[in-house]
């Protein structure tokens, strides 16, 4: 008992907010995982997934994410004073180098993939969020029906949002309040994959 | 090996302590007044200030003429001013420009310390021996100094400072008005503290680094001169002031902020380290100091005290050498110091003379100061999560370069991308994170209503939008649609299948800005919208800008 109290000094999981609890499998954000956002919603919703730990002072990079806006971020409940933002390089393996660097800081990790990357550069720092016990969560807000870009990864959850509605603008009135996200929750970790509506501000 | 090295330790913590009350160190202040300005300014005679923080912190001369102040906010600067040019505050810049300066004086005076970009200070002690007296070094000083100006081709009319006098205020006081007088302004031995007995209290707060609010409470107090606080009683002013009652008694009879303190010197694992091989990599280097650093810093804690003065000595195998004193006033923490030692570094390197390796790195507390402690949160400030990141993002800023490692400092705007800035986290100090990011949010007039998307493009991409009668929209000079847009498509996409259809949308939001400067104004409407195309629907914020409708942003 208290040597595995020693090997794993941090606690298992990271809190989340009560919209991401309704449904991110096991209620809460499981250290060492991989999670992949993917369709309409993917960068805003994985900044939802880590904002509360965030909050709660653990760090977030965000690696390769283009055009992400900072403003959005803080919206979403993160702690900006805890963000980073890194350029990596394009070439899988000095990308690899730095991602693997960056998780050794960090216990939050959102990025994107570049084009290219080699699935055994993929492989190490996957192994590497498992053993420093991060989350990464990985964006695809590509086009849709195409492969999925963080195909070498194993994710252990995705997460793939579809907007069912916009609510808010009217023929030139209003202006945009919140959506109806339909998310579909699947991945490795996941026995049954299963739907949610979430009403979704941003 | 490094015996020959200047050991401030032996020398400067046995004099400091026996020297504490009465004397105070004679020191020679170059000042470049509005340095940052100079930096970004690239010809002579150019309109420009400087911003940091919403606030103007450096102009150009003929700024300053057209109107432009110190601590304006940019909305002003610009009313008083409109052709000014705004920049932003690059520190990095500042430095790289002002470092042949630095390397110019050093070949006079071998050991200086450079507080901040456009300030080199120096005790005077040995340099104004060796040319014959204080007058004689101020007038070599401006000289080299006007050549090195002139060598790096800084072709605006810097205003130049140098000052000689007992104590870093005074003689920082003498800079300053040697910048209005345009000669070197030496005063005479024992001669600054009647000097200072004269000045307003005004000047705690321009050059002595005191609060604003305690200089103006001085003034309602009647204290009006220096004079006038330096004959109350230290008791006194500690009991009217609190801590900086000590300060305001120390500054305003000449000395300096800070009593010396001497403790035992650090050992030598702190404050040394020899590389086996060799070094060619900066990083390295940056690496093991901040190795030192943290012990340094951790010694010193122990002892409750803090390192304001930092003398940093690089060696390369062949001998070259790279001495430089740092000095901060509110004491060097462990980044801060390694910042330093990166800053030397990359000094030594744009100097392209080093032939070798780096065998020797030292670090030497040389002037210390009582650790007032600050306020922590209730279970420590920093926590073991913010030490890892902060140690990550060294890592990273040395492997990919700390213009790829950025965060974000506020700085405010109307579109959603100008909100923040990014800054290169290397140079950030975390201590003071949460002002940067949170200090003062407000409300923009003219912003969007929140929600914010999530992606805003840095470039953003050109579409077409039309109405039902595929007539491209526009927007009256009243800001009104001239119809109800029903299409939009990429305007690299030639054919019909590439259409989304508008399902809903609305604005326009415009934004006028800049009216008054034919060259920069600006003069757009947004639109958002919401489309679809294949069941998949987005929102998405549009901007129509010299007839030509732009995507701008995303709600992904």
């Amino acid at each position: 008992m208290l040597t595995s109290l020693a090997d794993h000094p941090k606690p298992s999981h990271l809190p989340v907010s009560d919209v991401v609890r309704s449904f991110i499998p096991d209620g809460r954000l499981i250290r060492g995982r991989v999670i992949a956002c993917s369709g309409d919603a993917a960068v805003s919703v994985a900044l939802l997934v880590v904002a509360q730990a965030t909050q709660a002072g653990s760090w977030l990079a965000v690696v390769g994410v283009q055009n992400m806006a900072i403003l959005a971020a803080a919206e979403r409940g993160v702690a900006l004073e805890r963000l980073v933002l890194v350029h990596p390089p394009q070439q899988s393996k000095e990308w690899s180098t730095t991602v693997a660097a960056v998780v050794d800081g960090f216990d939050l990790i959102i990025m994107s993939l570049p084009r290219g990357v080699s699935p055994s550069d993929v492989r190490r720092v996957q192994t590497r969020i498992q053993a420093r016990q991060s989350v990464a969560v990985i964006i695809n807000h590509g086009s849709l029906g195409v492969m999925p870009s963080w195909q070498p990864f194993q994710p252990d959850v995705v997460l793939h949002t579809t907007t069912s509605q916009w609510v808010g603008p009217d023929r030139g009135a209003g202006f945009l309040q919140y959506r109806d996200l339909r998310v579909q929750v699947s991945g490795r970790r996941v026995p049954r994959p299963t739907e949610h509506i979430v009403r979704h501000i941003g | 090996m490094d015996d020959e090295c200047h050991d401030p330790q032996s020398t400067s913590f046995v004099t400091l302590a026996s020297s504490s009350t009465t004397s105070v160190t004679r020191v020679a202040v170059i000042y470049c007044a509005d340095w940052p300005a100079v930096a970004a300014s690239d010809s002579a005679g150019a309109l420009h200030a400087v911003i940091h923080a919403q606030r103007v912190i450096a102009c150009t001369p003929r700024a300053a003429e057209a109107g432009v102040r110190i601590g304006m906010r940019r909305r002003e600067a610009q009313g008083v001013c409109p052709q000014v040019v705004i920049s932003t505050h690059q520190p990095e810049r500042d430095r790289m420009l002002f470092e042949p300066i630095v390397r110019a004086v050093v070949e006079v005076v071998p050991l200086v310390e450079v507080s901040e970009s456009g300030v080199i200070v120096f005790a005077t002690r040995g340099p104004s021996r060796y040319m014959g007296g204080d007058d004689a070094l101020a007038a070599k000083l401006y000289a080299t100094v006007i050549d090195a100006l002139a060598s790096v081709g800084v072709t605006t009319d810097v205003r130049l400072g140098v000052g000689i006098a007992d104590g870093r205020l005074m003689a920082a006081i003498a800079a300053r008005s040697s910048v209005h007088r345009g000669q070197s302004v030496v005063i005479p031995v024992d001669h600054s503290e009647q000097t200072l007995a004269t000045l307003p209290v005004r000047v705690l707060g321009d050059v002595g680094g005191i609060q604003r609010e305690v200089v103006s409470l001085l003034e309602r107090l009647g204290l009006a001169t220096l004079g006038a606080v330096a004959r109350l009683s230290v008791a006194t002013l500690l009991a009217r002031f609190g801590p900086v009652g000590q300060e305001l008694h120390r500054l305003s009879r000449g000395c300096d902020q800070h009593p010396p303190i001497a403790i035992a010197p650090p050992p030598d694992r702190a404050c040394r380290y020899i590389f086996e091989t060799p070094v060619e990599q900066s990083a390295v280097v940056v690496l093991v100091a901040h190795e030192l650093a943290e012990q340094l810093v951790q010694h010193l804690a122990i002892n409750g005290v803090m390192c304001v003065r930092l003398y940093v000595c690089i060696k390369s195998e062949h001998g070259e050498r790279s001495e430089r004193v740092w000095y901060r006033v509110e004491g060097l923490s462990a980044a801060a110091m390694v910042e330093r030692v990166r800053w030397q570094m990359d000094a030594l390197i744009a100097q392209n003379t080093l032939t070798s390796g780096i065998v020797a790195l030292q670090l030497a507390p040389d002037q210390l100061r009582m650790s007032v402690g600050k306020q922590m949160g209730l279970w420590g400030g920093s926590t073991q999560a913010d030490e890892w990141a902060q140690r990550a993002i060294t890592r990273v800023s040395a492997l990919i370069g700390s213009e790829s490692v950025v965060v974000a400092e506020w700085c405010g705007g109307r579109d959603p991308g100008q909100v923040f800035a990014l800054v290169s986290a290397a140079s950030t100090d975390f201590e003071r994170r949460k002002e940067q990011v949170t200090g003062q949010q407000q409300s923009w007039c003219g912003e969007l209503p929140t929600p914010t998307p999530a992606l805003v493009y840095d470039e953003p991409i050109a579409i077409v939008v039309q109405d039902d009668d595929g007539e491209p929209l526009l927007v009256t000079g009243r800001h009104e649609l001239s119809a109800s847009p029903a299409t939009m498509r990429m305007a690299s996409a030639n054919t019909r299948s590439a259409t989304y259809l508008v399902v809903s949308w609305a604005g326009p939001w415009p934004i006028e800005e800049r009216w008054w400067d034919p060259a920069r104004r600006r003069r757009l409407a947004r639109l958002q919208l919401v489309i679809t195309r294949d069941d998949v629907t987005r929102a998405v914020i549009v901007a129509l800008e010299h007839g030509q409708w732009w995507l701008t942003a995303t709600y992904a």
